[in-house]
């Protein structure tokens, strides 16, 4: 038994005090991280590939729209591929005999018939071509295609068939020509020949008839080049539309809400401080140029005001602060140590206050101000009186106004300005539009749209994500 | 673990690695508890504080930026946690300042640390924050006025109040030793 300063037991008793919690708060702890960390997919991931999709759509829909204007005035096409088409058959039928003939000289196999095949391909293409070139009536066309494609068509038939290497095999030994009077010779040898050696030569040939085909095949691809390229002049003898008025003029003002998904623009301290964002105005011109009826380009100049405030905040007079990297203090406003007020009002003020000193709850206010210059393309859903378009792309943002201020019920004091925001910076944007047309020359818009920085804050500040919100509202006059 | 590997920890958590995070808790987690079960009114309460404490370690340890005691520093967020939590003032607070006793008192050697525990986790909110403060972690009560946001001469009031009831409840146990001593006969 001893007299003592009861703070002494205390300190002696509790100074190796440790105590082990249950494992549930590790538990809680792991659990809330991980679900955490789960949500983190990077902002710009998810608005970039949703640009990305935008953009593609609007690609791959301007170039079927494309087709679909251009398809009436290239009708004769389908038109020509079909008859060549319902024509084949009758190749096959009537020209059998001269096909067969064909046919059966590569399995002569002798370089001059080569090369005489391959003259008559030529020579086929040069008549098509001739034809085409010349032609203005398709019917005279047609005889230079027939001849042609059954040259291409029956060629192709060895590779494939055993009677074909059948007639092969009759044609052994035949001098051959191209001239239809021999096919009845052809024929009638090939009935009391056939089962002897066609087998072996079949075999035997094949690589020779193979290479043959090949070369025809690419004779017919030339041709249906040939062919192809007429189409295409014809389609670009398409006429020039009827000139609709492609520019487009429009003032516009906007609501503004400046928000932001984490972090703090002023501080690290403040990243789960609550933020307000303001509603200000931004307003502008824009300039638009329809590439075509559903795709617009369009670009601009508007100026842009975005404030929002960090909440529960402490700040108190000081006679040195605590000053926030961040900020490039005005004169006066040095003396004013601002911290959060979760742990300004124990952790800050003890490191200092030699006087004590309250500290006062407020907001710390920041105003930006910039001229957005946007480059944006705009696709037509709907293209009726009523319009509705989706619209993406990117602005280029030039800072030109920058304040923080603190601000305590109805008393605001100007601190600085912020030293962390980059001068030139960029948003991506996405938006709806939506147009009422009052008259040919005249629309009025209404454009909801959203707009994500990307680098509107330099790295020294924590990750601040802001993005804005504006509805933007204008009347666009055609010309 | 050494100085570097301390530091290396730190800068992992800071990159919020699970791992290191895990780590932290499982290095700091009995030391930081006691401290929460000297601040808080009972065990469940010192868990729920301690959670919230690493909740805040975890997000705020990027602004360590190892000025001082790591120890130190994790400790202060527990404190504030639980000055956060019960710093309002409480209905029944007496305003008057009274004057400081020096509270001394005979006492057994083998008091119970859970007793004491127990005894000081049953003050008033503002008197266990304000004994705890000055008695135990040293802090000033120029210090506490601050923290706590009252005049230094409640938190002298505070603190005197606080040792009365501790002494009173530490004799009122040693009476009821004494009384259970002499009882069986």
């Amino acid at each position: 038994m001893e007299k003592k300063n009861i703070d002494r037991l205390f300190q002696e008793k509790f100074k190796d005090f440790e105590a082990h919690p249950s494992d549930k708060v590790w538990e809680r702890l792991a659990a809330r991280e991980k679900k955490k960390r789960s949500v983190i997919i990077p902002l710009w991931f998810k608005l970039g590939s949703a640009a990305a999709v935008i953009l593609l759509l609007l690609w791959l829909g301007n170039s079927v729209i494309d087709k679909n204007v251009s398809s009436p005035l290239v009708n004769e096409n389908p038109v020509l591929v079909k008859d060549d088409k319902e024509q084949q058959p009758q190749y096959n039928e009537v020209n059998k005999k001269v096909v067969e003939q064909n046919t059966t000289e590569p399995a002569q196999s002798s370089d001059p018939e080569k090369e005489k095949i391959e003259k008559k391909a030529s020579k086929n293409a040069a008549i098509a071509e001739e034809n085409r070139n010349s032609n203005t009536n398709s019917q005279a066309k047609k005889p230079a295609l027939n001849d042609q494609k059954s040259v291409v068509f029956d060629e192709n038939r060895p590779k494939k068939s055993s009677d074909s290497g059948e007639k092969l095999a009759e044609n052994q030994g035949k001098q051959s020509d191209f001239e239809n009077a021999e096919n009845g010779a052809v024929k009638t040898e090939k009935l009391s020949q056939s089962e002897t050696k066609t087998t072996t030569i079949a075999q035997t040939e094949s690589p020779n008839i193979k290479k043959k085909s090949e070369e025809i095949t690419e004779a017919e691809n030339a041709l249906e080049q040939l062919e192809k390229e007429k189409n295409s002049e014809v389609a670009s003898v398409e006429p020039e539309e009827k000139d609709t008025k492609r520019w487009g003029v429009s003032p516009r003002v906007a609501p503004v809400y400046y928000g932001s998904f984490s972090g703090s623009g002023i501080d690290p301290q403040f990243k789960d401080n609550s933020k307000e964002g303001e509603v200000n105005m931004s307003y502008g011109v824009q300039v638009s140029y329809a590439v075509n009826d559903r795709l617009k380009i369009r670009s601009g100049v508007n100026k842009v005001n975005l404030s929002y405030n960090t909440d529960n905040i402490g700040f108190s007079p000081d006679f040195r602060s605590r000053s926030l990297s961040s900020i490039n203090y005005s004169k006066g406003a040095d003396f004013i140590d601002v911290g959060d007020a979760s742990t300004f009002s124990s952790i800050a003020s003890l490191a200092n206050a030699e006087i004590p000193n309250q500290a006062i709850d407020g907001k710390l206010s920041q105003d930006l101000g910039y001229y957005e210059v946007p480059l944006e393309i705009e696709y037509a859903l709907v293209d009726k009186k009523i319009a509705l378009q989706v619209i993406g792309g990117l602005s280029t943002l030039f800072l030109n106004d920058n304040k923080i201020s603190i601000e305590d019920g109805d008393y605001t004091t100007p601190l600085g300005t912020s030293n962390s925001l980059n001068n030139v910076s960029f948003s991506t944007n996405v938006g709806l539009g939506i147009d009422y047309n009052l008259s040919e020359k005249l629309q009025f818009n209404l454009e909801p749209m959203f707009k994500y920085q990307l680098n509107s804050y330099k790295n020294t500040v924590s990750d601040f994500k802001p993005y804005y919100l504006g509805l933007y509202t204008g009347v666009s006059f055609k010309f | 673990m050494n100085h570097a590997g301390l530091d290396q920890l730190i800068n992992d958590c800071k990159k919020q690695y699970p791992k290191a995070q895990e780590n932290l808790y499982k290095r700091y987690a009995s030391t930081l508890f006691s401290v929460a079960l000297k601040y808080s009114r009972n065990y469940a309460e010192a868990e729920d504080n301690l959670h919230d404490a690493f909740l805040i370690i975890f997000k705020k340890i990027e602004q360590y930026n190892f000025k001082g005691s790591f120890e130190g520093w994790l400790k202060r967020i527990v404190i504030n946690v639980t000055l956060q939590r019960y710093r309002q003032p409480d209905l029944f607070e007496i305003v008057s300042e009274e004057k400081l006793v020096y509270v001394e008192l005979e006492i057994d050697e083998d008091l119970s640390l859970e007793f004491l525990l127990k005894i000081i986790q049953e003050l008033p909110d503002r008197y266990r924050l304000v004994f705890n403060l000055y008695a135990l972690d040293g802090y000033s009560h120029k210090e506490i006025a601050t923290m706590l946001a009252i005049s230094e001469g409640t938190s002298k009031s505070n603190l005197a109040r606080a040792r009365m009831i501790l002494k009173n409840k530490i004799e009122a146990r040693k009476e009821n030793t004494n009384f259970s001593l002499q009882a069986p006969d």
